[in-house]
């Protein structure tokens, strides 16, 4: 089972484009754990943040994902509550 | 006579004395007010048994240390030798490196004392003395620096251990106030460490010693540093 | 003028703080407790880091009465520390920085001695560093703070929590504040292996040597816990003031700066003072203000405030966080 490659994709739109990016450049910063092996890629287009995950197993994967949920959650709320009134 | 106060450490005073016409030295090691009374009272007679200790057995090892006169446990007090026409090695090194600005020239200098540093600790090793202050402070070179006549001194911290973990951790505390007092002299350090292998009979030995520095060289980049 | 805003979040402590020029205008902070006998795993307390970082940001800006656009610079401790709790902080630190157009200046957290050095005037003081993690005597030399003496083993911080488990006291507020509380209640002093090794010091053998013998001593009445903590304390204690003397006789050093969290166990304070009296020559004098000695904001925002002085900013892709670092791998660019 081990060849196999997992992935899964996440879209998430932000209400503006400038939120987009700002959360793109606080999350993109911090790397994956190198003994994990689970790839993670992040774009962003317009108000949309795209990312991309590939692990060799789906538990990794998992972790992976739950760990970026804990922390887009935070800079979600961060930017709501110290962003300008838009 | 009346002894005369030479300075002041940061565990003993030193005064120098004439001891029935020899030149001498008494270390007297005194209260710390900030331990508890027992642990005081402790630390500071073991420390003199270990330093008489170890310095005579360094002497039957061939290793030049200051003779000891004579003990006085009432005031923790050791009359020794006065080593008279001496520099450390910690100064010798300084002015080497005043005087010849240019490092590796320098260090071409030092390095003849670097060897009998290396040669002189793994004697002391071969014999399980584990000198647990070792610095370039506690070496004196005695007499023309090129005789190199090296003497050690203050074994206060010394204890008597077979196990490669002691003699490494001892090469530790050298490699780690080596470098420290003498910036850029980390070639010097691979001189004494070479100098102690080819001294040691005992290759394997060397080795396990030599395993133990590098993992306590590990354990302090790898300590994770929480809080 | 300069207004700098420092977070902390390395280990179980978050604090954000505010400086401006030197003065520290709001540093709240918020520790995550854990119930008696169990250490903090990194996963949780990260978990309280991000529960409590927007608040105590709040907090701080209303406290020392800033708004985010006043704010010149955003510090962040970058490491050594525990991973999660790291990044969880400075995911916070990032995402303002982006938002309120701020440069932002990674941290050290060995390096807030600088914020010790600025709240006592002291000039060059050697810094014993003690906390959960870390022990270290360090003093400057040639652009670069350099560790001269440090445990070979564990940290001192580690070694007092470790029997706090032992014992299993309380972690409210800290394992090692509730072995001082009961260490004064203590008399009867147990010699324990007493480790200095030229200017290290080592705690693990002490460390097991109490773990195995604590619990007969206690069942057979011979020490009470109280005796334990006292004698595990003035051992450790004593320690580290030998070899920060050392250490202080070696650099000609004349002050002394106690930084880190188990500096705030109180027993530190009148042992120094005592070891200067009585000493004669060694002048040491010891300025400490309790509330900077823990892992706090104010601290980062000092040392990060410093550095952005002398032109040193991180590029966003490079605010990432570190968990292994040392203290002589940073030069030290904005002393003389």
């Amino acid at each position: 089972m081990s060849a196999s490659i997992i992935t899964a994709n996440l879209e998430i739109p932000f209400p503006t484009d400038r939120e987009a990016e700002i959360a793109h450049g606080s999350l993109s910063v911090d790397k994956e754990p190198k003994r994990g092996g689970v790839k993670k890629t992040m774009t962003v287009h317009n108000n949309i943040m795209h990312i991309h995950f590939a692990a060799p197993e789906a538990r990794l994967l998992r972790v992976s994902i739950n760990s970026f949920f804990d922390h887009l959650k935070l800079v979600v709320e961060t930017l709501e509550r110290f962003g300008q009134p838009r | 006579m009346d002894s005369v106060l030479l300075k002041q450490g940061a565990e003993a005073k030193l005064y120098s004395y004439d001891f029935y016409g020899r030149p001498c030295i008494i270390k007297e090691r005194f209260k710390k007010s900030y331990r508890h009374p027992t642990l005081d009272v402790s630390l500071t007679s073991q420390r003199l048994k270990a330093e008489v200790r170890a310095n005579l057995r360094c002497r039957m090892a061939g290793i030049l240390t200051p003779t000891i006169f004579m003990v006085n446990f009432d005031n923790s007090s050791i009359y020794m030798q006065e080593i008279q026409d001496a520099i450390t090695v910690r100064e010798y090194i300084a002015t080497i490196q005043e005087q010849h600005k240019d490092r590796a020239h320098a260090n071409d200098l030092i390095s003849p004392v670097a060897e009998v540093i290396g040669k002189t600790l793994s004697k002391m090793h071969a014999n399980n003395i584990i000198h647990g202050d070792l610095t370039t402070s506690n070496m004196l070179l005695q007499g023309d620096p090129h005789d190199l006549k090296l003497v050690l001194i203050d074994f206060g911290l010394s204890s008597f251990e077979a196990s490669a973990e002691d003699k490494g951790v001892d090469l530790y505390v050298l490699e780690r106030a080596f470098l420290s007092s003498h910036p850029n002299t980390q070639e010097l350090f691979d001189i004494i460490l070479n100098s102690y292998q080819t001294t040691m009979k005992d290759k394997s030995a060397w080795k396990e010693v030599i395993a133990k520095l590098d993992e306590v060289r590990l354990r302090g980049r790898k300590r994770t540093m929480v809080g | 003028m300069v207004i700098a805003i420092g977070f902390e979040g390395s280990a179980n402590k978050l604090g954000i703080g505010i400086v401006k020029d030197g003065v520290v205008l709001s540093n709240p902070r918020h520790t995550y407790i854990t119930p008696p006998g169990q250490g903090f795993l990194p996963k949780d307390t990260a978990k309280h880091h991000r529960e409590h970082a927007l608040d105590i940001l709040q907090q701080a800006l209303e406290e020392a009465n800033v708004k985010p656009e006043q704010i010149d610079v955003v510090c962040y401790t970058k490491g050594p520390g525990m991973g999660a709790p790291l990044v969880s902080t400075a995911l916070v630190a990032r995402t303002v920085a982006q938002l309120w157009n701020k440069p932002i200046v990674a941290v050290n957290h060995c390096i807030d001695i600088e914020m010790g050095r600025l709240i006592t005037g002291a000039q060059n003081p050697t810094v014993l560093y003690v906390s959960g993690g870390n022990t270290q005597v360090i003093a400057y030399s040639e652009r670069c703070y350099r560790i001269f003496g440090e445990t070979i083993d564990i940290a001192v911080g580690n070694c007092l929590d470790r029997f706090a488990r032992v014992l299993k006291l309380s972690n409210d507020p800290s394992p090692g504040y509730n072995i001082e509380q009961l260490a004064k209640r203590g008399s009867k002093f147990l010699e324990m292996p007493y480790a200095v090794k030229g200017m290290d010091v080592s705690f693990s053998g002490l460390l097991s040597y109490i773990e195995e013998k604590a619990p007969s001593l206690i069942a057979s009445n011979e020490y009470t816990p109280e005796d334990l903590c006292f004698s595990l304390q003035e051992t450790v204690f004593a320690m580290l003031i030998e070899i920060t003397e050392r250490a202080m006789a070696h650099c000609n050093s004349e002050e002394v700066l106690i930084v880190g969290g188990v500096g705030c166990e109180y027993r530190f304070i009148p042992l120094l003072v005592i070891s200067t009296s009585a000493n004669g020559v060694l002048m040491f004098y010891c300025l400490l203000y309790i509330r900077f000695c823990i892992d706090n904001g104010a601290m980062i925002a000092q040392a990060g405030w410093e550095m952005y002085r002398s032109g040193a900013v991180t590029p966003l892709e490079e605010t990432s966080c570190t968990q292994r670092y040392r203290t002589d791998e940073v030069e030290v660019t904005w002393r003389n």
